[in-house]
């Protein structure tokens, strides 16, 4: 049986401050932007969501190339946990973005660049399911999924640096001299650092989690259970 | 003076909330069944 650490438990705990603590300064201490009034605060956690699902999916690919070197289970378990949890923050990123820019750009869906790559990357990921669940041994299904996750992750820098290569209305976050750029007050700049910190701790939590159930499932599935 | 889109922040809040909490719940569940199973492996 496979034993929680502590250390997870501590995390959870973490998580879940860290999650109530960066809402609580989002909502009620973070100034208003002039323009988009208060669906911008959605902005907070929109981009945190992007940025930790990016961090799932290279994860994936790193863990994916752990179990080619030394085919060890654990590290296509870490791999599929990546990348299931990457889906999770990249569907957050997608929903918010949508529901943010109903209000701003008058549609909440345009075929730009950033848009079209994010939602290209996701269905690329979601077909990495569809692959391993079609795939009969448990080596061949490690092996394949996890080349397809390697060869899977270009798609996370092109999403990253669509903004900064084509022409596109998404906003570039950090893009200092920038005219496209987001003017972040310190007072944005604090709660922003913030939610990114806090969606990467949750993404180490919930992976964690997920592969300690991709571990005792494959244990289940060598013994025949 | 900004726009009024306080419905949209509450919706995005909570699309956001709702999406991860059912992750976790899913998670949650998976994870209890895979132990079950390990705990009681099913009569072939």
């Amino acid at each position: 049986m496979l034993e929680k650490s502590p250390l997870l438990t501590l995390l959870d705990i973490l998580s879940l401050i860290l999650i109530a603590g960066a809402l609580i300064l989002i909502l009620f201490f973070t100034p208003l932007e002039r323009v988009m009034g208060p669906v911008q605060k959605v902005f907070y956690f929109h981009v945190a969501s992007a940025w930790a699902g990016m961090l799932s999916f290279i994860l994936g690919a790193a863990a994916g190339a752990g179990y080619l070197i030394t085919r060890r289970d654990t590290w296509d378990a870490l791999s599929l946990s990546a990348i299931e949890v990457g889906l999770v923050f990249g569907l957050i990123a997608i929903l918010s973005g949508m529901i943010w820019a109903q209000p701003i750009w008058n549609t909440c869906w345009v075929w730009e660049p950033r848009l079209t790559t994010t939602a290209v990357m996701e269905l690329i990921y979601l077909a990495y399911f569809i692959l391993r669940g079609g795939l009969g041994t448990p080596e061949i299904r490690a092996r394949l999924s996890t080349v397809y996750a390697i060869i899977s992750v270009i798609t996370v820098p092109l999403t990253f640096f669509s903004i900064r290569l084509f022409r596109t209305i998404h906003p570039v976050v950090i893009a200092p001299g920038s005219d496209s750029a987001f003017n972040m007050t310190p007072r944005m700049l604090t709660p922003f650092f913030i939610s990114l910190v806090t969606f990467t701790i949750l993404l180490i939590d919930l992976v964690w989690h997920r592969t300690r159930l991709a571990i005792l499932q494959i244990e289940n599935q060598k013994e025949g259970r | 003076m900004p726009v009024d889109t306080m419905n949209e922040m509450i919706l995005g809040f909570a699309v956001i909330l709702i999406v991860l909490l059912t992750y976790i719940l899913i998670l949650a569940l998976r994870t209890r069944k895979a132990k079950k199973r390990q705990e009681n492996p099913p009569r072939s």
